[in-house]
């Protein structure tokens, strides 16, 4: 039950082990990550409407994605895996009661809508729409960010976060009215399909 | 509110998806409500549907929004170095060989605890006819000098404990040792 530390010794050995231990090699690793760092640390930044929660949770998909023992076909599948790791990870975060104990969600939305503002171009609207965000249910953001930024198809994304494929398209509309209302300052009524 | 669909949503995501086809059109588009025909006759065919469609306005403006959202996100996001998390990762997973290989010894640990427990419990069971001898006799020397109503009551106390014990010991050792043992193997896996 002790505490476990690692020598320096043991540090070197750890690089000397991880190209075997990993799926990949470092130098395949580090195109990799160049590539896919940004998006994943931007959508977890939004799902989880805080940033600091988007940075653990980066090094989190990522280790998970390295220790991983997956066959991948192609770089999409790759890229797609790891979306999907981030997307648990986000999920599993909401329903740990210790990572809501330190920072309430008011004052990670208003610290996210002050970056925002510094960040962008048209400050206003990305202040709404990071407000408008916060709004909707976790599942609603996941729901929007892979299928308009990601471009998931509607199978991909049911099996990701458990969903019925039949049920996708519903899902979609009423998350996108609900941004809609919220950017407007309206609210949603529950809808049915015409 | 009734739910509006149309067919051709997911040729708007396409194409905004496929980077530029539209080189802003469609959110030109959006906001200006003009059907904004250009070359090629899928794009111009699509921008004039989606500036007559209501629900492919909308999901077109969805979309660019997020999208231009998440490119200034990404922009100005700072990752830590690709080698940081790497060296991260391998020590890590290091550690986390370590604790693996100490598992097993911590689960003998455990065994060999349980083991000795049952073994002295069976050495009191198998022992406690001469130790009730012994405990008589020292017994009974120490009652010669009671008094004899004291007396009276007892043999029938000290039978009663005898035919108890065995049972007490094993009501003892599911009531402290095993919540002992499964804590033990509880704080084993949490490090």
């Amino acid at each position: 039950m002790g505490e476990f530390t690692l020598t320096d010794m043991d540090r070197l050995l750890a690089l000397h082990d991880a190209e075997r231990t990993f799926q990949m090699d470092e130098e395949t690793f580090r195109s990799f990550y160049e590539q896919t760092a940004r998006p994943v640390w931007a959508y977890l930044a939004r799902l989880t409407g805080d940033r600091r929660h988007a940075d653990d949770l980066l090094q989190e998909t990522f280790y998970r994605f390295l220790r991983s023992r997956t066959h991948f076909e192609n770089d999409d599948h790759r890229r797609r895996y790891l979306f999907r790791i981030a997307t648990n990870l986000a999920r599993d975060h909401r329903r740990d009661p210790r990572t809501t104990r330190h920072v309430s969600a008011e004052a990670s939305a208003a610290e996210l809508e002050s970056l925002t503002e510094r960040e962008s171009t048209a400050p206003e609207s990305r202040i709404d729409l990071t407000r408008a965000m916060n709004r909707l249910k976790p599942r609603e953001r996941a729901l929007l960010s892979l299928a308009y930024v990601q471009g998931w198809s509607h199978a991909e994304i049911a099996a990701s976060l458990g969903l019925r494929t039949a049920s996708l398209k519903a899902l979609l509309w009423r998350a996108r009215q609900r941004l809609l209302a919220g950017l407007r300052g309206t609210a949603p009524q529950s809808g049915r399909e015409r | 509110m009734t739910r509006r669909s149309c067919p051709r949503e997911s040729d708007v995501l396409d194409a905004v998806l496929r980077d530029d086809a539209f080189g802003g059109g469609i959110t030109d588009t959006v906001a200006s409500g003009d059907s904004g025909v250009t070359e090629g006759t899928m794009r111009g065919d699509l921008q004039r549907h989606v500036a007559d469609c209501a629900t492919c306005r909308e999901v077109a403006e969805v979309i660019t929004m997020l999208r231009r959202d998440r490119a200034q996100m990404e922009e100005h996001a700072s990752v830590p170095a690709a080698g940081q998390i790497w060296w991260r990762s391998a020590v890590r997973a290091r550690m986390e060989a370590a604790q693996a290989a100490a598992r097993p010894v911590s689960w003998a640990q455990g065994v060999t605890a349980a083991t000795l427990f049952g073994v002295v419990c069976a050495a009191l069971v198998l022992t406690w006819p001469s130790l009730r001898r012994l405990v008589g006799l020292a017994g009974g020397r120490l009652l010669d000098g009671l008094d004899s109503n004291v007396m009276q009551l007892l043999p029938p106390m000290v039978a009663a404990v005898e035919r108890s014990l065995p049972l007490a010991l094993g009501v003892m050792a599911v009531v402290v040792i095993a919540p002992l043992a499964v804590l033990y193997f509880a704080l084993a896996g949490e490090d």
